[in-house]
């Protein structure tokens, strides 16, 4: 729920914030109108403190200082009496740019991850054949003949002697060429695949607006974040004021793609400037914005006799906008879905990070996890269809009982996959409509359309890998009060379901009376850090940490006095891979695709999922409904009323409540791809509209 | 421009600029919360308020035309007992639109639900303005036809 602040209209002043398309470039003058005194002009350098958002280590400019670095850059805050004076003043600005863009390194970080040799497959197998008499030979003992003969005649007075050690000679040269074997090198079958996906940018519909007003010595600064502590921290930064004096009131908010987590900080933190230079309550309003940097996987699987795939190479490239945020975080999200659950002998995995003239975009609901598996399963569906199988046989027939242990990823359990996958195959008619698919694209002008259907399944992961975990300190703080009440102190905007489940888990470990006895405060003094929801790993190994100092909390409480506060790590920092799995899931869509108009269009989805826990499975349901529906969009197909979603539950014995948020849009992205390269007969880059359709169409006619 | 209107059962003077659009009226004069949303007609339906009862996209709505009119946002309506006819619809059906369109969904349904028109087609024609896919046609319908049946049967207690 947003607080119920009562913000102070009186005096109040508003802003907007001025940015430039001349991206990559260095500022060489602002030229900023005359203004009267209502007015005030915000700057880089007028900025109090420091002019840094600072999240886990990496940094990032608040405001464009000597280059633009990005289109949403902010260069200039203009603050007017009233919006619209703003929106006037703010015409009048320009900016005057060097002529020469900035010169960029093309791949900031790469990171190699592997087992095996994988030198071996790109060679090939080695074969040795034993030859008895090849054409060749036979034309060379002819020769040696022919060459022993005339040595005869000329040697014919020379002594026997000699004429014995020549002909043992021969003998022996005879016999080598008869042992001689002959190494052939055959290369293995090979499978390779492109996988992109184009950048998406994301600009809400709705404005949001960070206010900002002084009361007495404190500071308060209302926005809607994702992120609190962010805020109070950007804002001490930025203005240099005291951290302990700044009040943070999270507004109401509806985030689709984690916009709200780093960009409300920045405007916070300009607006809270703005407002102590003033000395009056400031307001600038803007839109949030996110983006999805351009992905790309390339990869190559070599297949041995049998066509069982026994070692694959991969080359993951991610843009990651323009600046450098939790790059290494990015590189182990990415890595932990690039790896395929089907068994090899080597592998070998690059990821390689790239910064372009882009918003930053290191988390666009997922850090790349989502992206990654869903070029691997994509990839498994080329692959079955190399070896002609459907995706669904390969899939039961490559994956083993269970997957090997990584860095990465456990040894999970492959057949929970295997059994949601034959449940979706039924429930979808797979293989039936596969077949008839192919078989329909043939002839699409006798139907007037064509359809495809793709399949895809996967592990879930959530939150920030064990390695950032123990770079990072991440607590919770609950504390048994002396009126009987629990006080579990976060950072991170406790709502939704799963701050159902942990006041339950403290009712029934604690004992208490009732559920109402647990208060979530979710203040600016907090001492855990979240991240955005797809980040929480605190989601699922919360519940667990959060059980066991329940416990503790307990145990003291017979010996203390009351009031007790136990501060723990949010996540396990000991777990020996760097993610844990939290749910299973697999899907599959059906696409139709009219020969007319070429508009992609999903028919029907098919998903289950195997989960832990379940607090209210109707909304469970309603919320994987809207990420799969979100996700459908963003890859730019057409949604009408015929559109089924059928969506299932089965439960694991797992305890913790699982995320389905990063395995849903793999398994939609994924999925969809194979549908619409089935429907289409040619590889598809997403988002895809009905031009690109027609475009890959006309391609396909010209060859 | 001197503009008089009713805007959530208040009676109001405003002093505006002739082509001001009512959704940057309703955000910045106002300060009404539940208008967030200014697309400047792109059509993201996410700025519906309820015309003299007629829901229609606020940013399509020049100031002139709200003279003499009664606008009720989100702001006022959730007061309202047809709104608590509403939220128990969602309850019952266990569908609830995602937040970011909660406001002008709400509002299209009470729209369908005072016109009396709760028919699959009109509820998917009404449901058009709206770019939001957070819920499929035939969970609106659901959602429509269980808070027509409930108010429906508030009526009849009533009278």
């Amino acid at each position: 729920m947003a607080d119920k602040t009562n913000v102070p209209r009186l005096n109040m002043r508003y802003g907007l914030i001025y940015t430039s398309s001349e991206v990559g470039r260095k500022i060489k003058e602002i030229k900023i109108p005359e203004l009267n005194q209502k007015y005030f002009i915000l700057r880089a350098e007028s900025l109090q403190g420091e002019n840094l958002l600072e999240f886990a280590g990496s940094q990032m400019p608040v405001m464009a200082k000597d280059a633009v670095m990005y289109e949403e850059e902010p260069i200039v805050a203009v603050i007017a009496p009233d919006y619209e004076s703003a929106a006037i003043a703010r015409r009048e600005i320009a900016i005057e740019t060097g002529e020469e863009e900035i010169s960029e390194e093309a791949s900031l970080y790469q990171e190699d991850y592997g087992w095996g040799n994988i030198e071996d497959f790109r060679l090939g197998w080695k074969e040795t054949i034993k030859r008895e008499k090849p054409a060749e030979s036979v034309i060379k003992e002819e020769e040696k003949e022919e060459k022993a003969a005339e040595a005869d005649e000329e040697k014919s007075g020379e002594g026997e002697e000699k004429e014995d050690t020549e002909k043992e000679e021969v003998a022996a040269e005879e016999e080598k060429t008869e042992e001689e074997e002959e190494v052939i090198i055959h290369e293995y079958k090979k499978v390779s695949t492109t996988f992109s996906l184009d950048p998406i940018k994301y600009t809400s519909f709705t404005f949001f607006s960070a206010t900002c007003w002084s009361e007495g010595s404190s500071l308060h600064v209302m926005v809607p974040t994702q992120y609190p502590k962010l805020v109070a921290d950007t804002v001490a930064r930025v203005t240099g004021f005291d951290r302990r004096k700044i009040i943070i009131h999270t507004s109401q908010y509806s985030e689709t793609s984690d916009e709200y987590l780093f960009y409300p900080a920045i405007i916070a933190s300009i607006t809270a400037s703005a407002s102590l230079s003033m000395k009056c309550p400031v307001e600038i309003k803007t839109r949030a914005i996110n983006r999805r940097g351009a992905i790309k996987t390339k990869r190559i699987t070599y297949l041995n006799n049998d066509l069982r795939p026994i070692a694959e190479e991969v080359v993951h490239t991610l843009d990651i906008g323009a600046y450098q945020m939790l790059e290494r975080e990015v590189e182990r999200h990415a890595m932990t879905g690039i790896i395929p659950s089907y068994p090899l002998q080597a592998f070998k995995a690059s990821i390689k990070i790239e910064k372009s003239f882009n918003f930053p975009s290191f988390i666009y609901s997922s850090m790349g996890y989502s992206e990654a598996l869903a070029a691997t399963e994509y990839h498994s569906s080329v692959l079955a269809k190399e070896i002609g199988m459907s995706p669904y046989e390969f899939r039961l027939w490559a994956l083993k009982d269970k997957r090997k242990f990584t860095d990465y990823l456990p040894a999970t359990q492959m057949g929970d996959i295997k059994r949601l996958l034959t449940d979706i195959a039924m429930k979808s008619s797979f293989s039936r409509k596969w077949s008839s698919n192919d078989l329909g694209r043939s002839n699409p002008s006798l139907l007037g359309y064509t359809k495809g259907i793709g399949i895809a399944a996967g592990t879930g992961i959530a939150g920030f890998s064990t390695s950032f975990v123990t770079e990072h300190e991440y607590q919770a703080k609950l504390t048994y009060t002396q009126r009987g009440a629990i006080v579990v102190d976060t950072s991170a905007y406790s709502r939704g379901t799963a701050v159902n489940f942990w006041k339950k888990i403290l009712k029934e470990e604690l004992e208490l009376p009732s559920e109402d006895s647990v208060l979530f405060s979710n203040n600016d003094h907090s001492t855990i850090d979240s991240g955005p929801k797809i980040l929480s790993r605190f989601i699922c190994s919360f519940s667990k940490q959060l059980q066991t100092n329940a416990r503790k909390l307990k145990s003291l409480k017979e010996t203390e006095k009351l009031p007790i506060a136990i501060t723990f790590d949010v996540e396990n920092r000991f777990f020996p891979c760097e993610f844990d799995e939290s749910a299973y899931a697999a899907m599959a869509i059906e696409v139709m695709l009219p020969e007319t108009s070429f508009s992609p269009k999903v028919k029907e989805v098919w998903a289950e999922y195997s989960v832990g826990l379940i607090a209210d499975s109707a909304i469970l349901t309603s919320s994987i409904k809207q990420l799969i529906l979100r996700t459908l969009i963003e890859c730019g197909m057409e949604i009408d009323s015929s559109l089924r979603i059928n969506i299932s539950f089965v439960r694991r014995d797992a305890e913790g409540i699982a995320s389905v948020v990063s395995v849903t849009k793999a398994i939609v992205i994924s999925s969809l791809s194979s549908a619409l390269e089935q429907a289409i007969g040619k590889r598809v880059t997403l988002p895809i509209s009905a031009e690109d359709i027609l475009h890959l169409r006309r391609k396909g006619d010209e060859n | 421009m001197k503009i008089d209107c009713v805007i959530d059962g208040k009676a109001l003077s405003l002093s505006l600029n002739s082509n001001k659009p009512l959704s940057l009226i309703l955000a910045e004069d106002i300060q009404n919360a539940s208008i967030s949303s200014h697309c400047n007609g792109q059509m993201c339906g996410l700025c519906v308020v309820l015309m003299d009862g007629k829901a229609v996209l606020s940013c399509l709505i020049p100031a002139f035309e709200i003279r003499g009119k009664t606008i009720i946002t989100f702001e006022g309506y959730a007061k309202t007992k047809n709104a608590k006819d509403i939220e128990k619809a969602y309850d019952l059906t266990h569908l609830r639109p995602c937040q970011s369109c909660y406001n002008a969904r709400t509002l299209l349904i009470e729209s369908l639900l005072s016109s009396n028109l709760t028919s699959r087609e009109d509820v998917i024609r009404e449901m058009e303005s709206l770019k939001c896919h957070c819920l499929e046609a035939g969970d609106v319908i659901r959602i429509v036809q269980a808070a027509s049946e409930i108010r429906r049967k508030r009526h009849a207690r009533r009278s």
